[in-house]
């Protein structure tokens, strides 16, 4: 649910990285905190529990700067992905403006990233939204472990197991080592903005 | 899976999957770990070439063990954390979303609760209830808190509780047996419409009131927050006014009514 405030020109909007347990969504935060440190106006707040594992969530607030006139704000959320915190990642989702699905490359996660696309859809049904409508974008993390020979999905798998519906810009990515978390954020923050501005009218 | 095949390539197996193994541990993928040790211990054990290992048959039973351990930690783990006060005071500003004050607060109490920050949760919920803020809704939460840190208080807590202004309690056993309401729309696409609604079912001074899915314009002008200026409500008595506010909004999950708008609007006293 974004704000806009119209008397002093601030739009403020929530951006949640879902997606399986352990896929790596606290890390394209952990990378976006330290590379964006320019946009970043507060530390990072992370609630974790044992083992590093998210266990509420993980919030990061950034300024995009003005765009036509409009001071934008940006709130960035983890949800935590194993599956008995579902009640959790209902609370984050609600007022949700944007999604990014962090899906896990590793072979032996296939079935870990359908069910939470699956689960994604049911808590954004649940708040009055439809994952076909809402702007989303895919990465396909971890890719850097095939250089190490672990087995991986390729990406012509994920694509047709978990886009071939939803069609969404996707991107490729490491999250350890930063490559293609930029790019999904930039591509996430288009489609979320491009979509506020419609329903919102927020550039007029 | 893996397979035999012959000696070098058994070893290069062995040694591919000790480093799957492996990563996924360091993934924090403890289950995942645990099964590509143990598919390895019964290829090892089946192998012609490695089944007298006992050095390496030990070493993988090891790597389970550890595996099995930091798994029943995590399981047997609090689930959920005391954070600290400035922690939760983000919480109630993060997931409060209702423009009016006093709904604002009962919902920055109530995200609390559901993180799991119950003793924090219960000083907002009674400080609410002392104020005569939104009773039902409050009191309901204090006993779910309550309840979730299982202590004896769960049992104890009506008598205990504290009570609302006076005023307000007068106010609320006045209003009885409410079985239609109508709703003036000051706002939104229903601006200066009104609408009847039939009592559901009451619990003190909430009513609850259904809506169905194909009147979805409806329910969504009536959001948790929405106050309701001068209602008319209809009892078999009398027929008075007053205002009121959208405590709560659920879908029903199941029965005849499934998808349907459970609305819950607590009145106001004048």
């Amino acid at each position: 649910m974004a704000i806009f405030n119209a008397k002093n020109r601030i739009i403020e909007c929530k951006l949640v990285y879902y997606g399986p347990g352990r896929g790596g969504k606290t890390t394209n935060l952990e990378y976006i905190f330290r590379a964006f440190n320019k946009h970043t106006s507060s530390e990072m707040v992370s609630i974790n529990t044992q083992g590093d594992r998210t266990l509420f969530f993980d919030f990061l607030p950034m300024g995009l700067g003005k765009i036509r006139g409009c001071d934008v704000k940006i709130q960035l959320y983890t949800v935590p992905g194993q599956p008995k915190y579902k009640s959790t990642r209902k609370m984050v989702l609600k007022g949700v403006d944007g999604v990014v699905f962090v899906a896990d490359s590793l072979e032996i996660q296939r079935k870990a990233n359908i069910e939470s696309l699956k689960d994604l859809a049911e808590n954004l049904a649940q708040e009055n939204k439809n994952i076909f409508k809402i702007p989303l974008v895919m990465q396909y993390n971890k890719r850097d472990l095939e250089e190490k020979g672990i087995p991986l999905m390729p990406v012509e798998l994920m694509q047709r197991e978990l886009n071939s519906k939803l069609k969404v810009p996707y991107y490729e990515a490491s999250a350890l080592k930063g490559s293609g978390v930029g790019a999904t954020l930039k591509e996430a923050l288009l489609v979320t903005l491009r979509h506020l501005q419609k329903e919102l009218q927020w550039t007029k | 899976m893996l397979s035999v095949k012959s000696y070098m390539s058994e070893k290069e197996q062995i040694k591919r999957a000790l480093r799957e193994a492996s990563l996924y541990k360091t993934q924090g993928l403890l289950e995942e770990s645990r099964e590509k040790y143990l598919e390895l211990l019964n290829y090892i054990r089946e192998s012609q070439k490695f089944s007298t290992n006992q050095e390496l048959i030990d070493a993988v039973e090891k790597k389970i063990k550890e595996l099995e351990k930091s798994i029943q930690e995590f399981e047997q783990g609090p689930k959920t954390l005391e954070l600290s006060t400035q922690v939760q005071d983000l919480i109630k500003n993060l997931f409060t979303f209702s423009n009016t004050d006093e709904a604002a607060a009962v919902e920055g109490a109530v995200a609390l609760a559901k993180f799991g920050q119950y003793e924090r949760a219960l000083e907002e919920f009674q400080s609410l209830l002392e104020k005569g803020i939104m009773p039902v809704v409050t009191a309901k939460n204090i006993i779910r808190c309550y309840l979730s840190m299982n202590t004896p208080e769960a049992g104890e807590i009506l008598p205990a509780m504290p009570r609302a202004k006076t005023k307000r309690k007068k106010a609320q056993q006045m209003i009885i047996d409410i079985s239609g309401v109508s709703i003036r729309f000051d706002g939104g696409p229903l601006k200066g419409q009104t609408v009847d609604f039939d009592v559901d079912f009451q619990s003190s001074n909430t009513v609850s009131i259904v809506i169905s899915t194909n009147q979805k314009h409806v329910a969504d002008c009536l959001e948790p927050g929405t106050r309701l200026e001068d209602m008319q409500c209809y009892s078999p008595i009398t027929v008075f006014r007053s205002n009121g506010i959208v405590s709560r909004k659920a879908t029903i999950k199941q029965g005849p009514r499934k998808g349907d708008y459970m609305i819950d609007i607590t009145i106001e006293e004048d």
